[in-house]
């Protein structure tokens, strides 16, 4: 049957050229146009720094957790809700349950109606979510010249790369470069995806004291926020890398087991001869 | 005779899964029905787990989930392998296509048919799947993915409202989403039986080509156990993949709650529909872009066209087919690099050049076993 | 091969002593491997995890659970 292609020898290698040619080429184009961008037009491409949860089987830093929840609370709270995090979230994950009761009711929270029908104002309990700073979102725009700041309970995975992102963001404000207009209301931070961000740079050295006696510097607080909001996004996180564990651990030893047997059960069919012998009547067909 | 073989039930399952007569020499590229199958399972079982504790309602569907992930004991798994069993679904999906393209497994009509008839449901049921947690990336998906009804000439405004359930995607939108992707699994679960029903009817095709039939062994103890191995080392990637990189492959768009007003910069299906997205841009016209995304799918159906009379079929037979099956594949990653994209001017260029080729690579892939037959009966 | 013997007549012999040989070893195997892994797992993780820090903010330390 290959005698067909011999006989097409041209037709075939020119089919194989134009075909392997479209391909590479087409491929070599598209590698070739995967070029990095300027930075201005999208924004810088955060550094990747090394979180101690990016491990195989790492959780996350627990005391680090407590101390970014810190900086939410005196410093992002003002301007950004959480309402996918409850204070009961915080229990046996950065503080005990007294401390998370005493966080929770710091926190003023509208309930009701009563029986008289009126609303009426109680302190926190541990099933209610963080508080939001405004009652809703036409209020946090109004009180931000337009723009809205994002909830930030899942903003780790809201933003590619995002504790990357985060860190980046929050510790990369400068001074625009030369030539480029200030705008008005707006501050320069290239991580920021057009250059120019509504957030005014809120992390200095010292902007608050942690309880921890750790020292507060700018990139300190970064981490640990970003540290915070991490867990926040994903609070399954040390469970799921303790599967992953378990998985590593149970699985080898399970499939090296089962290859056994697999070859095991084959043997008999992979061992045996078959014996083609054409008689007269049977082995007159062309191949 | 043993109960086995005789009760009217049992039979059935024996003559499927232990005394089928097989080919003896199948190698792992058999093994994608059955890890479908497998996954199949575990779509049906963590999806309808899910569905108990999931709002279909625009208001709650959103919040519903977060909660399943955060609150619910285990939700968080469930949700994991729910999203990357999808993945894993259409990873093996075109596996066994193109296990079927390369060896010719389309000389099977009823088997082939059904099975793009399964591919093309299964689309739809993932899509329709995509839109529920009503993300933003759920609902600008669903926005687009509808609009494209409207590029039936006529009937298509009216057609889209009708789908929409109002002007706009919206509440009822995400009510009947929710049924449909409930109901769809279960009518995948029937052809699939039906699919596995025609192929023991001919029998599986093997590695080499040619008749089996006298070289055949028996399913249960060695296919039984083989398919039992690859389900086990199946579960091992499958469950480090999940839990290392589930997350990575959802859009950070998707955790954030859908808006009609904010249209997200850059919107993109997930990647196994990445290669039919850049079919659809790359041509210029909208119901030409249409009819472009169904063909990509659609000219499968072709390769079971009059089938019977051909000596040849698959890629083993010919290098030059077997050159065309991996341009065909190069192609395919190609177009999925390009869905990816911006629809930006070189891309455009490319995707286009990319979508022409697709349709040459596939045409002249199915007419090549004809071709191949023609002149080896007239030589 | 003696004491194998008595293993395998005690426990592997008969369907119903099998039965309950493999429950009894998936019991314990899972207490093991459990227990194994944990340990692992908290030493890789030493310092991090709130059960290792929590005697910092007013819990006394707590007794491996």
């Amino acid at each position: 049957m290959f005698k067909l292609f011999k006989s097409k020898k041209v037709a075939k290698n020119l089919a194989i050229g134009l075909a392997s040619a479209t391909t590479a080429s087409g491929l070599g184009l598209a590698l070739a146009l995967n070029v990095d961008l300027f930075a201005s037009d999208h924004g810088c491409y955060p550094a990747k720094y090394p979180w101690f949860h990016d491990g195989l089987f790492n959780t996350y830093d627990h005391a680090s957790i407590r101390r970014g929840y810190e900086v939410y609370k005196q410093v992002c709270s003002a301007c950004h809700s959480m309402r996918y995090t409850y204070f009961r979230h915080l229990v046996g994950v950065s503080h005990t349950e007294d401390e998370a009761k005493a966080e929770a009711a710091e926190a003023m929270v509208t309930d009701g109606p009563n029986e008289e029908g009126n609303m009426y104002q109680r302190p926190g309990k541990l099933s209610d979510p963080l508080p939001s700073p405004y009652p809703n979102d036409e209020a946090a725009k109004a009180a931000n010249g337009g723009a809205l700041p994002p909830d930030l309970s899942l903003i780790a995975f809201a933003r590619n790369n995002g504790t990357n992102y985060i860190f980046s963001l929050l510790t990369g404000y400068h001074d625009p470069p030369a030539g480029v207009e200030v705008k008005e209301g707006l501050h320069y931070n290239p991580y920021f995806n057009g250059g120019w961000i509504a957030m005014a740079k809120a992390l200095y050295d010292e902007v608050i004291e942690y309880t921890d006696g750790t020292p507060a510097t700018e990139s300190q607080l970064a981490k640990d926020v970003t540290e915070y909001l991490r867990w926040s996004s994903e609070k399954s996180h040390d469970e799921k890398k303790k599967l992953l564990l378990k998985t590593f651990l149970i699985f080898p030893p399970i499939l090296a087991l089962f290859y056994v047997y697999k070859r095991r059960v084959f043997t008999v069919m992979k061992s045996r001869k078959l014996m083609f012998n054409p008689t007269k009547s049977s082995g007159s067909g062309k191949h | 005779m043993s109960f086995r073989k005789t009760h009217p039930l049992i039979k059935i399952v024996n003559s499927t899964l232990v005394d089928l007569p097989s080919p003896a020499n199948l190698s792992v590229n058999w093994n994608y029905g059955s890890l479908l199958g497998l996954v199949l399972v575990i779509q049906l079982i963590t999806g309808i787990v899910l569905a108990t504790r999931f709002s279909g309602h625009s208001d709650m569907s959103f919040d519903s989930v977060i909660s399943i992930y955060q609150d619910s004991n285990y939700g968080w798994l469930l949700r994991l392998v729910h999203s990357t069993g999808a993945s894993f679904f259409f990873l093996f999906i075109y596996l066994h296509i193109g296990r079927g393209l390369y060896y010719g497994s389309y000389v099977y009509p009823e088997v082939w048919n059904i099975g793009v008839l399964i591919y093309l449901i299964l689309m739809g049921t993932a899509f329709l799947g995509y839109v529920l947690p009503w993300g933003q990336m759920s609902y600008w998906a669903a926005t687009v993915i509808t609009n494209l009804l409207s590029a039936i000439p006529w009937l298509g405004p009216t057609m889209v409202e009708w789908v929409w359930g109002g002007f706009a995607v919206g509440n009822p939108t995400l009510t009947r989403f929710f049924a449909l992707h409930y109901l769809l699994p279960f009518v995948v679960t029937a052809l699939v039986i039906l699919h596995i029903f025609y192929l023991h009817i001919y029998g599986s095709s093997n590695p080499l080509g040619i008749s089996s039939n006298t070289n055949k062994v028996s399913f249960h103890y060695y296919y039984s156990v083989k398919d039992l191995y690859v389900y086990f080392v199946f579960f091992f990637v499958f469950m480090v993949f999940t839990l290392k990189y589930g997350y990575v492959f959802m859009d950070a768009e998707n955790f954030i709650p859908a808006n009609p007003l904010v249209t997200p910069t850059h919107i993109q299906p997930e990647w196994y529909f990445l290669f039919a997205y850049a079919i659809l841009r790359s041509i210029p016209n909208k119901l030409g872009g249409v009819v472009g995304l169904l063909l990509a799918v659609l000219v499968l159906f072709l390769f079971s066209v009059s089938t019977s009379k051909l000596l040849f079929s698959g890629t083993i037979y010919s290098p030059l087919a077997r050159l065309l099956y991996w341009s065909l594949v190069s192609n395919f990653f190609l177009l999925t690099w390009l869905g990816s994209c911006p629809a930006e001017s070189p891309y455009n260029e490319v995707a286009l050049v990319a979508t022409v080729t697709y349709f040459t690579f596939m045409l002249t892939m199915c007419a090549l076993p004809h071709i191949s037959t023609y002149l080896y009966l007239k030589s | 091969m003696a004491l194998g013997g008595q293993i395998y007549t005690i426990f592997f012999k008969k369907s119903s002593t099998y039965f309950l040989t493999l429950c009894a070893g998936a019991f314990f195997f899972e207490r093991f491997a459990d227990g194994f892994s944990d340990s692992i797992f908290n030493s890789i993780n030493k310092g991090k995890q709130w059960h290792d820090i929590k005697h910092l903010y007013g819990q006394p330390p707590e007794e491996e659970e």
